[in-house]
């Protein structure tokens, strides 16, 4: 079923839009969860809450790109989640990211959150309309999808090394652009 | 900032990039897959078999007609009517546009008879034609870049994707990929220059461009590919290093004569296909 369809169901108040719903992104979101909060149970209430947070936001949203709607919900609750676990040893691969990440901020242990996340998000999208699409494809893949490099790698006919290449560079680049601005601390 | 806010802050990013790279890896699924492997070596050359596939993709069509059976191994019952797609940079229209500006220009101090304005039509096409000749042959050359055939299924235009197995090519030997090849045939003859990636092969692994970190970044000139490049520079192609990758810009003729290193493997692709 197209994602309009999908839509028009919820517009109709049709319960038939989360089974659908399901059935196309579900196994997509369950992946996603499962890459930052590493427990299958967990994983399972956030992708559920999802489906329950768009059913309470569509309507009135129509969204533009369901899945990535979706995905976006999807994430903030498992981070969400993992606040919460967060006295508990954290996955190994978001410590991975975070830590590749803090090479993209000035003073990482120095930190007073000033700008809220949308805020960040618009800067870090503005950003990446600078970049070719190969680029920002692999940044997407890599920090918001969580892939591996090699998962990466296959997806885009990619070397490793380049993968990790490619990454540095924008991290780099990334850097600059939320030093210009005013994201330094 | 600390790196685990920053990974949650990329969370917000527009939504349009999230789309993009979604739907490029369900696209993958479709898309041609790629494996260089010793172990797949069936000697010299080439693609060992051929499956065509058909995803629902809207593409300009091009002009020529063929019937796709004609290929190997069609995956499909439907009927097609397949038509060539081809990316082009026409520079003759541009010189020829140039031209006819050029010669409008000189026109407008001419009095606005009709006929005088025929005159000048017939004069801007001359200008254009010359200026045409005169740009020389190479930049005259159509550009290929990229090369696929689409197919008509359910009244939808559909790209025909190839997956094809490669085997890497032997110690001075070469081949094209399958789209470049088809291109190839499909031009032969005329006056076009192919831009293309070459994959250089060395006892069965490719080379890669190793870059050199720290403060800028370069690559490192010691590398073999930095080598490679600068030899086919010598020997006069049109050869550049774009994103990693040792790219050029062919003739026909040049492909099929081309000066192989009796040390390396070559495979030519269009840069698209990768």
């Amino acid at each position: 079923m197209e994602d309009t369809e999908i839509i028009e169901l919820y517009w109709q108040r049709s319960q038939q839009a989360i089974t659908e719903t399901d059935g196309k992104y579900g196994r997509q979101l369950h992946t996603l969860s499962q890459k930052i909060l590493y427990n299958q149970e967990d994983s399972e209430e956030c992708v559920n809450d999802t489906y329950h947070a768009a059913w309470n936001t569509i309507p009135p949203k129509r969204p533009e790109f369901f899945f990535a709607y979706l995905a976006k919900i999807a994430r903030n609750f498992c981070f969400g989640k993992l606040d919460y676990q967060k006295a508990k040893k954290r996955d190994a691969l978001v410590v991975e990211l975070s830590t590749e990440l803090e090479n993209c901020i000035s003073a990482p242990d120095d930190y007073t959150r000033k700008m809220e996340s949308e805020e960040i998000g618009r800067i870090i999208s503005e950003f990446l309309h600078t970049q070719t699409e190969q680029m920002r494809k692999v940044f997407v893949r890599r920090y918001w999808y969580m892939d591996s490099i090699t998962d990466i790698a296959k997806a885009y006919n990619m070397s490793d090394s380049k993968v990790k290449s490619i990454l540095f560079r924008m991290r780099g680049k990334l850097r600059e652009h939320l030093e210009e601005e005013g994201i330094v601390l | 900032m600390r790196g685990i806010d920053l990974l949650k802050d990329i969370g917000y990013i527009d939504d349009s990039f999230v789309q993009e790279a979604a739907l490029d890896v369900g696209a993958s699924k479709v898309k041609k897959t790629i494996q260089w492997s010793k172990w797949t070596r069936w000697g010299s050359v080439a693609a060992g078999f051929v499956v065509l596939c058909v995803a629902a993709v809207a593409l300009r069509q091009g002009t020529r007609s063929y019937d796709a059976t004609e290929s190997a191994s069609v995956d499909t019952a439907a009927v097609y009517s397949v038509t060539d797609s081809v990316t082009e940079e026409v520079y003759v229209e541009e010189a020829k546009e140039e031209a006819k500006e050029i010669a409008n220009g000189a026109s407008s101090t001419t009095t606005s008879t009709t006929t005088e304005s025929a005159k000048t039509e017939e004069v801007s096409d001359m200008a254009a034609d010359m200026a045409a000749q005169e740009a020389g042959n190479k930049e005259t050359m159509t550009i290929i870049s990229e090369y696929s055939k689409t197919a008509e299924v359910d009244g939808e235009t559909a790209k025909m994707e190839v997956s094809v197995c490669y085997a890497t090519p032997e110690k001075g030997e070469y081949f094209y990929f399958y789209e470049l090849e088809e291109a190839m045939k499909a031009y032969a003859g005329q006056a076009v220059q192919y831009y293309v990636t070459i994959d250089v092969f060395e006892e069965g692994e490719q080379l890669t461009l190793e870059v050199i970190y720290g403060g800028e970044e370069v690559y490192d000139k010691n590398s073999p590919l930095i080598k490679e490049y600068e030899r086919l520079l010598a020997e006069g192609y049109e050869v550049i290093i774009e994103e990693d990758e040792l790219r050029g810009y062919f003739t026909e003729e040049e492909l099929k004569t081309f000066a192989v290193n009796a040390e390396y493997g070559y495979a030519f692709h269009f840069t698209e296909e990768f």
